[in-house]
């Protein structure tokens, strides 16, 4: 794993619609646990494993790196409300999660191969045809469902297909630049990093920067 | 005649402060992403290891 922290490519597109004065400002900061230890990439749609706190509504600002007001941060300060290992952290523009979440159900044809375009979740109602979702690096886009059966098309978002897709592994919806198929699905930034250790009550206070240069 | 990059972001970087029963443990940079090559090296090569140091060290301090 390759501790980062990326603008995604949907980031991208955050950034210019704001400059349009479209969108909504991504300071909302959540975590995930990364089990993996997998490395954030700026393909990333979604983050790799959500974890159950609640995300919070940052602070942001214009701080200066080299120019004046060349950097945009974000901080915000999660609690953890058990034990856990925090691995990634993400800037959005939603402070709700999205609700096309699932996980690799068994007989997923997708399970250790970089081409099959079968997956089996326990519900396909939580997701929708045309939304794209992230399993471990790989982004890739709902061609159709058939009850708990999704179809899908592999390496979407300029990621690659993977054959470490496991039994059990998070799939989660997000958009592409430009998309919006997945409610509260834009994921600006991703950071991944060596597992920090919590207990429960434990916090983490983040600042995140941006620098424009 | 000086050629520019349009590269906007030239840094990304997440700090973090871990506070465990009032206590606070500063971590400095805990993840980073550089566009200046010799910045980009350093991550690499100090910056990056030293975060990693930083937390596994973190882990062991004053947990329950």
């Amino acid at each position: 794993m390759t501790t980062t922290t990326v603008l995604t490519a949907t980031g991208r597109a955050i950034v210019t619609g704001l400059l349009r004065a479209v969108g909504t400002e991504p300071k909302t900061v959540g975590w995930g646990t990364n089990p993996a230890s997998l490395t954030a990439a700026a393909t990333d749609v979604a983050p790799f494993t959500e974890a159950p706190e609640a995300r919070v509504t940052g602070t942001s600002s214009q701080a200066t790196t080299t120019t004046t007001n060349d950097t945009y941060q974000v901080t915000g300060t999660i609690t953890a409300s058990s034990g856990r290992t925090i691995g990634e952290v993400f800037l959005a523009d939603s402070a709700t999660k999205p609700t096309a979440v699932d996980a690799v159900q068994a007989a997923s044809a997708i399970i250790g191969s970089n081409s099959a375009t079968t997956l089996i979740v326990v519900s396909g109602a939580a997701f929708s045809v045309n939304q794209y979702i992230q399993i471990r690096t790989e982004v890739l886009k709902i061609t159709g469902i058939a009850s708990n059966t999704l179809t899908v098309t592999r390496a979407q978002n300029g990621s690659s297909a993977i054959s470490t897709i496991a039994l059990s592994d998070v799939v989660t919806g997000g958009n592409i630049p430009g998309g919006s198929a997945v409610t509260n699905g834009n994921l600006a930034l991703h950071s991944s990093f060596t597992g920090l250790a919590l207990d429960s009550g434990n916090s983490i206070a983040f600042t995140i920067g941006v620098v424009f240069a | 005649m000086a050629v520019h990059s349009a590269r906007q972001v030239s840094e990304t970087t997440v700090r973090a402060v871990v506070i465990r029963a009032g206590r606070q443990i500063d971590l400095g940079i805990i993840a980073a992403d550089y566009r200046n090559p010799a910045r980009r090296l350093w991550w690499r090569l100090v910056g990056r290891p030293a975060a990693s140091r930083r937390i596994r060290r973190a882990n062991r301090t004053g947990r329950s």
